[in-house]
């Protein structure tokens, strides 16, 4: 157990020296960010004093060693359009993400998995095909789209939940359905194909065949076995759910890190955006770290791989 | 006369289960002819042009609404035709889609493979950099590398191709691994076979099935992709029509003309179900295994 | 397996109920407005973002002079100013005037204001925008003079960006507007929570007139159906940047109401430097990209008639404004005919650039494209690029652009613009013409009444016939709100928080 940890440490350490590799890398793609930064009054020399000082007149290796070892220490720049320290403003607006990726997330699994076994246990019946349309339809509308409609059926004509922003549960409601709706599909449909494979198996069968009523055979034997890799799923969904509050925020004004980063990337703010990048990208792998460590200790399989 | 009945019935059941097997074949492919021809032949279906702006016929209901029959499912906000700018806008969308995944998933099975047969260091590089790459949230990536490089059709594709290989790099090397081991690879070197000869004839043709059945997922999941950039603006750019611009577009007029995103929505989320559809039947069809995948 | 599904089930009931209880009306004490963004900043000169001084002119920061009710330059923080000598002001400051940290106004704070801004260090984005002044001096404590570079009349206007901020506070802690709003203006910034909210209560030392309520919020809404939802379900009691659209939403609702005030002119600058784009240096040309648009129908087919074809680039209201003048006629024969003339008989291509919403800019998707559309129509092929406003800006700046979308805010005072836009020595990115400045710099130096409007009828007459720009239409800015707000009428987009109220 030891030994795995300290593997997947290493690993998770490696990634994320590779994600600030790829963030400088597209920081630097196009332009002179002395020149974003100095405004459009700066005067040729003003734009070499500002290079001097942020070390851009430095080769590009001494660049990248410089960028990633100011990293390590949570030093990002500061933010062109706020003039303040970009990294603090994107962990400040970090909760607001982790709450609605929460909420997806609690959508997405409570109402996907439930639909995918009742489908699973009732194949080919007219909830099957009703939840499997429903969950297929999830998956073609995009979210901005659904957002928009939820906005307009819900608070304006049902006079529920409420159409943008931040505070109580009820404003968590609509952004958590249109950020989930994807997954939610998709975890119906892969706990439905999940649920089946470990029905034919023969254990259940003899089971069945022993006169274990059908719920029990769910509960105690097909559920457990079809959920296990279900878990390794999920971990990998916490960074499609990141990167899609960018949009489900953007909509429902959700003061999170997506939004945070258009808004960033639309003023060419990139000490922002590169911290957005990174701090996302470490959330994933942490969440993705300790996923493999709790899987690895549910299935002592895992171990000796 | 008894027997002809019976012969009937088993022949029909037989028919009505080979139709139910590939009846998700049968509409995928149906719906996306209908969507491929609409787009290849749009110039000579409709008579209007997708771009040329026209105020006098401004938000024409479509036909059963009240409008024209010249414009069957009416106008948009600056008077061109709704049905014209679809047709047009199949062309995109349908392109962007494919391109990206044509684009993506070679490299990323030549990653893969490379990865997976190679080992040791070659895979540690690989896959850390598929690992870096996978870890950043893909459309947290693509609107910083097009905030960079800039919007245009062809950035939208290289930026959707490139957010797309790490998966197929990641998916074919674990099927290598598998396969590494299995006697006919084994018999292979043992022959004394190039390492090139081997990947190509025969771990490459056994990863091209799971490989495709991806593949056509993927096209869907681009064209989704390409509506969220547009609606974030980074996507193609106007007066070309895409899907998801025009429904990013037609959004504030939703309460009071709400064909203009209806009809675009619906392009995409049909089209996104047929290529669901096809994916499900070839995977079914390919590898009764993975059914359920 | 029954008990799972009541169990989901109970919940999902119990989140309904305890989310569908919804908050009532807001208190009358409070008035919560929906905006497209956030503040970017809490310091004036750190920012010349169009929604953070919509809301901070409005409430914390105030000028020496503002716009009155009727577009006349109102005293404010001065009582009265009179002009010394062509190129002095005087200014006498209003008495017992308190910043929200109690220090008092005085002449220093006025001077340190300045300076502040049109110190190039600073990186104040407002510095070209009061460049015309080359020193303040502090003549007693209530008394101050500005110098200007050259005679400029217009001046009070001229400094309508030009914000008192608090002295000493920034003295003692060069960052000390950064989280914090220190000025003169009736409401103070008393939370901020970026990307959620900033609110604002009365300040009770204000020297004018206070505000009948005690808070205003500003939320900031990005997405426009969001933000219109918002006001129809009463989360918020007005909204700005309200697409013409949905305009008819809200006249339909017997709660809420739609106002519409300032203007805005939206033009499209060419490049007559020929630098990136040869055509465009010939006068002809640029004439025939005018007479090849149909402005009639950007106003009042996609803006639904919030807006007014626009003359030559100055405002009606305007001194000097030429009433013969007529705007652009959509003519596309003469315009292939000043195409053929200068030898562009085949047309030409052209990088068109845009933001979306750039400014306050009303539905520039749909007005880039009609446009486009009509140029191809004389066979000036568009290529339409849409960038981020970062992007644009960066071009536009870096004098890259061919023809780009801009827009110009209130302000009865043309010649500012004309000034910034079009003078060698101001911006001049785009258009150098000699004649061109000494007819500004004459206008400028008029001080007397008649003479300045002749001078800039004769001004206004140049700049329509040499068309640096495509002029397009002065827009209206929709705002909606609800219909237990009053709100008075001045001209300006300033949301300007002692004019706002609640219906008894």
């Amino acid at each position: 157990m030891r030994r795995l940890l300290a593997l997947r440490l290493t690993e998770a350490i490696v990634v994320l020296i590779g994600v600030l590799t790829i963030t400088f890398f597209i920081a630097r793609l196009r332009g002179d960010p002395a020149q974003l930064l100095a405004g459009p009054d700066a005067t040729v020399a003003d734009l070499a004093v500002l290079r001097k000082s942020l070390g851009l007149d430095r080769p590009l290796p001494d660049q990248y060693a410089a960028f990633v070892a100011n990293a390590v220490r949570g030093q990002m720049g500061d933010s062109l359009r706020y003039r303040t320290p970009a990294l603090p403003l994107v962990l400040e607006r970090l909760p607001a993400t982790a709450l609605l990726a929460l909420g997806a997330f609690v959508i997405s699994v409570g109402v996907g998995v439930p639909l995918g076994i009742i489908a699973a246990t009732r194949r080919n019946s007219v909830w099957d095909h009703t939840s499997m349309s429903l969950a297929l339809l999830g998956q073609t509308v995009p979210a901005f789209w659904l957002g928009s409609l939820l906005i307009l059926l819900f608070p304006l004509h049902l006079g529920l939940f409420y159409t943008s922003g931040f505070g109580t549960l009820g404003h968590l409601v609509l952004p958590a359905v249109t950020l989930g709706m994807f997954h939610t599909a998709r975890l119906a449909r892969l706990t439905r194909g999940g649920m089946l494979d470990v029905l034919s198996q023969d254990y259940v069968r003899t089971a069945k065949a022993k006169g274990v009523r059908a719920p029990a055979v769910v509960r105690r034997h097909a559920l457990r076995n079809s959920l296990l890799p279900l878990i390794s799923i999920l971990g990998l969904e916490v960074g499609t759910l990141m990167g899609g509050s960018v949009v489900t925020e953007t909509i429902f004004a959700w003061p999170g890190i997506g939004r945070l980063a258009v808004e960033s990337v639309f003023a060419r703010d990139y000490p922002v955006v590169q911290s957005v990048v990174l701090v996302a990208s470490t959330v994933f792998v942490l969440t993705h770290l300790g996923v493999d460590l709790l899987y690895g200790l549910a299935d002592p399989r895992i171990r000796y791989e | 006369m008894i027997d002809g009945i019976v012969m009937d019935d088993r022949r029909a059941r037989r028919r009505g289960r080979l139709l139910r097997r590939h009846l998700k074949g049968i509409v995928g492919i149906s719906i996306l002819a209908i969507a491929v021809f609409g787009a290849l032949l749009a110039p000579w279906l409709t008579a209007h042009s997708p771009t040329v702006a026209d105020a006098q016929r401004r938000l024409i209901p479509p036909a059963w609404a009240g409008g024209t029959a010249s414009h069957p499912l009416g106008t948009d906000q600056l008077g061109r035709d709704l049905l014209t700018r679809l047709l047009h806008g199949a062309r995109i969308s349908l392109f962007v889609g494919t391109l990206a995944v044509v684009l993506s998933a070679p490299i990323g099975v030549a990653a893969g493979l490379w990865a997976g047969y190679r080992g040791r260091l070659t895979d540690e590089v690989i896959m850390r950099v598929v690992d870096s790459q996978l870890s950043i949230p893909f459309l947290l990536l693509a609107i910083a590398i097009i905030a960079s490089i800039g919007t245009g059709t062809g950035n939208t594709i290289l930026v959707l191709a490139l957010g797309g290989w790490p998966t197929y790099a990641r998916m074919v090397r674990g099927e290598v691994l598998s396969l590494k081991e299995k006697e006919f690879i084994e018999a292979a070197r043992a022959v004394g076979a190039a390492d090139g000869r081997i990947v190509r004839r025969h771990l490459l043709p056994h990863v091209v099935t799971t490989t495709s059945v991806v593949a056509s997922f993927a096209v869907a999941h681009m064209i989704l992709l390409e509506s969220t950039l547009s609606f974030l603006g980074l996507g193609v750019q106007p007066p070309t029509a895409s899907w998801g611009q025009m429904l990013s577009d037609a959004k504030s007029y939703v309460s009071l003309q709400p064909w203009l995103s209806v009809f675009p929505g619906l392009a995409i989320a049909v089209t996104v179900l047929a290529i669901n559809f096809l994916g499900d039947w070839t995977r079914d069809l390919l590898n009764p295994q993975t059914r359920h995948l | 397996m029954k008990g799972t599904y009541r169990l989901v089930a109970g919940f999902v009931l119990a989140l309904l109920v305890l989310t569908s209880v919804r908050a009532g009306a807001a208190p009358p004490a409070q008035i919560a407005i929906g905006v497209p963004n956030d503040l970017v900043s809490t310091d004036p000169h750190q920012t010349s973002d169009f929604v953070t001084n919509q809301i901070l002119t409005g409430t914390v920061y105030e000028t020496l002079a503002r716009v009155g009710p009727k577009g006349e330059y109102e005293p404010t923080l001065a009582t009265s100013w009179r002009v010394v000598d062509p190129t002095t002001w005087e200014f006498k400051l209003r008495p017992n005037v308190r910043f929200h940290n109690g220090e008092p106004l005085t002449a220093e704070a006025v001077k340190f204001s300045f300076d502040r801004c049109l110190t190039p260090e600073n990186r104040c984005p407002r510095r070209g925008q009061i460049s015309i002044v080359s020193r303040v001096d502090v003549i007693d404590p209530l008394t101050v003079r500005v110098r200007t570079e050259s005679p400029f009349a217009p001046l009070p206007s001229g400094l309508m960006f030009a914000f008192i901020v608090a002295p000493r506070a920034v003295q003692e802690n060069p960052r000390a507007l950064q989280n914090a709003a220190i000025g003169t203006g009736p409401m103070r910034l008393v939370e901020w929570q970026r990307g959620q909210r900033a609110v604002f209560e009365r300040f009770n030392d204000y020297w004018g007139p206070k505000t009948t309520y005690n808070r205003i919020v500003y939320r900031p809404i990005p997405d426009e159906i969001a933000r219109v939802a918002a006001l129809q379900a009463g989360e918020v009691q007005l909204v700005t940047a309200m697409p013409p659209e949905m305009a008819a939403v809200l006249q339909r609702n017997p709660k809420t109401a739609l106002d519409r005030r300032g203007q805005r002119q939206i033009y499209i600058a060419l490049d007559a430097t020929g630098t990136n784009n040869r055509a465009l240096a010939d006068v002809r040309v640029r004439q025939a990209i005018n007479f090849a648009v149909n402005k009639e129908v950007l106003v009042n087919q996609i803006l639904g008639g919030n807006a007014v074809p626009n003359v030559g680039g100055m405002f009606p209201q305007a001194p000097g404004f030429d009433t013969r003048l007529q705007p652009y006629p959509q003519d596309p024969a003469r315009a292939r005919r000043l195409l053929q003339e200068a030898g562009l008989g085949n047309g030409f291509e052209a990088r068109f650039e845009f933001v979306p919403g750039l400014e306050g800019s009303m539905k520039t998707k749909e007005v880039v494209e009609s446009i486009a559309s009509d140029l191809g129509k004389v066979g000036i092929r568009v290529n339409l690029q849409q960038l981020e406003a970062g992007a644009f800006w960066d071009n536009y700046h870096g004098r890259r652009q061919q023809m780009g979308l801009l827009t110009w805010g209130t302000s009865p005072e043309a010649g500012l613009y004309y000034r910034t836009l079009l003078h060698t020595k101001a911006r001049g990115y785009y258009y150098r013409n000699q004649r061109t400045d000494d007819m500004i710099d004459a206008w400028f130096a008029a001080l007397d009444t008649r003479q300045r409007a002749e001078l800039g009828r004769a001004l206004h007459r140049h700049v329509y016939e040499q068309a640096p720009f495509l002029f397009l239409f002065n827009q209206f800015t929709l705002y909606g709100h609800s219909a237990n707000v009053t709100w008075a009428q001045r001209p300006a987009e300033v949301i300007w928080t002692i004019d706002l109220g609640w219906k008894d």
